[in-house]
């Protein structure tokens, strides 16, 4: 199995809702895989339960070809999965080094070492082609959507990271920003890593994704390259599930 | 012009020197006096430890309002300890702040656990506490300290009372651990955005409670330093400081950093004392001076930072929410007053944070780099 990430049977159940049933989803390193649904259709929970937020009753999470459990934020973090929330988890008080760096600073003699965390970040950024903050001292807060998205990517990817999961990256964007975020989405992938981008807007999954899986009512409708689909089947996989689609078989696993 | 001037994140220090300008004039005498500069460092030292009091759940986005009714508490405990000489005052002092920090604690566990809003919390505790206090002492108690207590926090060291020397110690303890621990990092971040903070694995609640705690533990020593100072105990005794202690904190915020922060806290502390005190001298036997001129400076300074703030929200987040009172228009205001001259300094190394924290201009030099 050369898929980095594999999920097998997952169920999970909130109270009486069943929120998951038996998804199953391969994650490849070198794509962008994106997870489309309608709302509710359980993508945030799929995503929480990847990043250890969530712990499913069922189903078995292979990485790597090795069954993991994730129990925790930490425990996804080590395997090499960082997660980009659409709040983007950013502290409006911070600088763009600290907020990179949060929960995880370099410290030397017990105290931060700041020389040394504002180099690595702008290495970091420079090799994101970041380069249309002026400072990377400005608190985050002044910093426009399409920056502050970019600086949320280039904290994920800060830590040797494999695989960036990105809660509707482009939501909140203009266009040019928007831009800006896809460019920034193919240069990870570009770098060898597995992306996910959870997205409702077909634009975006049409411009970057290598793969696309659908959730319709907690189960997964459909995953293949997205050259398997186009528009109208998507929204079909999205809306009904796939029941009008007939061209193609739902989870072709 | 504005902003090269940096009368936005330097205001206070301009204000300090127009005072010093204006009454070194109008009142050169008795203004430009060791005894007046003495007595102004002295008289604001109570009210800058509760200043730190108040600034470390700050940090952390909490409000504690209870710092005064500690204060009182740490007082009336040492007092009536030491009035009876049940034990050494030293130790009296150890259990005034032992009190003060469980009073914090208990503040902590309606905030966190039980999820009341701080604002709330603190004020409610501020009552328990003060009914706590009338029941310990109604009367008020003359002097009961002995000598070599008092000696250890008066006495003259290097021209002042020691306890002026302590504040300096306090705050610069308090600025390393918050500007440059981890811990301190945390707590900025939990005040910025909790949940950011939570998922970046910080234990946002634990941060909170001990905040509280280390801000009831401060307040009590601000109830030490009343000690040391006035030596007698009365029930009308520290609430009187909260309100100048809020307002140096919420004006220090939007000083330097914007963002509450120790050296702008200090900063700001002392231009309205000198403020103050040249008033004072120019309206004699004045008691409304105080109070008016804290309030209106509070007012001002605090609509000067959320003004630049809502200018900043416009340019850049349409939909972005502002924060706290104060805190976020502090915030706000460092985003919208970052200008280029600021950070053409900022990229420049801040190898050179250790050379001097001794003085408010030195440390505005300091803190001018790691802004």
């Amino acid at each position: 199995m050369d898929e980095l990430l594999s999920i097998r049977g997952l169920h999970k159940r909130f109270g009486a809702v069943q929120a998951l049933t038996d998804v199953n989803l391969d994650v490849p390193a070198g794509q962008v895989t994106a997870l489309c649904g309608d709302n509710g259709a359980g993508k945030s929970v799929l995503i929480k339960c990847i990043a250890g937020t969530h712990q499913p009753e069922e189903g078995q999470i292979f990485w790597e070809g090795k069954p993991v459990h994730i129990r925790s934020a930490r425990d996804s973090s080590a395997l090499g999965i960082e997660t980009v929330y659409q709040d983007l988890a950013l502290s409006d008080n911070l600088d763009i080094v600290q907020n990179m760096f949060l929960g995880r600073e370099r410290t030397r003699y017990g105290l931060l070492d700041e020389n040394s965390m504002e180099k690595a970040a702008k290495e970091t950024l420079a090799g994101l082609h970041v380069t249309t903050v002026r400072s990377i001292r400005q608190p985050v807060g002044s910093l426009s959507g399409g920056q502050r998205q970019s600086v949320a990517v280039a904290k994920a990817v800060m830590w040797n990271s494999k695989l960036v999961i990105m809660d509707e990256p482009t939501a909140a964007l203009g266009v040019a920003q928007t831009t800006m975020v896809l460019d920034l989405i193919k240069r990870l992938r570009d770098r060898g890593l597995a992306v996910m981008v959870v997205s409702h807007n077909l634009n975006d999954v049409f411009a970057v994704a290598d793969r696309i899986a659908i959730l319709y009512l907690g189960r997964l409708a459909a995953q293949d390259a997205t050259s398997a689909f186009d528009r109208q089947s998507v929204v079909e996989y999205m809306t009904t599930g796939g029941l009008g689609v007939t061209t193609l078989r739902p989870d072709s696993k | 012009m504005i902003r090269r001037l940096g009368f936005d994140r330097f205001s206070a220090l301009y204000l300090w020197a127009l005072f010093m300008l204006y009454f070194g004039i109008t009142k050169h005498a008795t203004f430009f006096s060791s005894t007046t500069f003495k007595l102004v460092l002295q008289e604001n030292v109570i009210v800058g430890v509760l200043a730190l009091a108040f600034l470390v759940p700050l940090a952390t986005g909490t409000y504690d309002l209870a710092i005064g009714a500690q204060m009182s508490l740490s007082l009336v405990i040492s007092s009536t300890l030491a009035q009876h000489h049940t034990v050494p005052n030293l130790l009296g002092m150890v259990i005034a702040l032992v009190a003060c920090g469980v009073a914090g604690a208990v503040s902590g566990f309606f905030v966190v656990k039980l999820n009341v809003n701080s604002f709330i919390a603190t004020l409610g505790m501020s009552q328990v506490i003060t009914a706590v206090v009338y029941h310990t002492s109604f009367q008020s108690i003359n002097s009961p300290f002995t000598n070599s207590f008092e000696s250890i926090g008066a006495g003259n060291f290097l021209g002042v009372q020691r306890y002026v020397w302590y504040l300096l110690v306090l705050a610069i303890i308090l600025w390393f651990v918050l500007e440059h621990t981890p811990a301190g990092r945390f707590m900025f971040a939990t005040g910025g955005n909790p949940e950011a903070a939570r998922l970046a694995g910080v234990q946002t609640n634990r941060l909170v409670w001990s905040s509280l705690i280390v801000s009831g533990v401060i307040a009590g020593f601000a109830g030490v330093v009343y000690s040391w100072k006035v030596g007698d105990y009365d029930t009308t005794v520290g609430p009187g400081y909260l309100f100048p202690a809020v307002a140096a904190v919420f004006f220090g915020a939007s000083q330097l950093k914007g963002r509450a922060n120790v050296w702008g806290t200090m900063i700001a502390l002392y231009a309205l004392a000198w403020g103050i005190e040249g008033l004072q001298l120019t309206f004699i036997n004045s008691n409304w001076v105080q109070p008016a001129f804290e309030g209106v400076a509070l007012l001002l300074a605090v609509a000067l930072a959320s003004y630049q703030g809502v200018i900043r929200v416009r340019r850049a987040k349409p939909n972005a929410t502002p924060d706290a009172p104060g805190s976020g228009g502090a915030t706000a205001e460092a985003g919208g007053g970052g200008p280029p001259v600021v950070t053409s300094v900022a990229s420049s190394a801040p190898g050179s944070d250790a050379e001097g924290h001794t003085g408010p201009l030195a440390v505005t030099h300091g803190a001018d780099e790691s802004a």
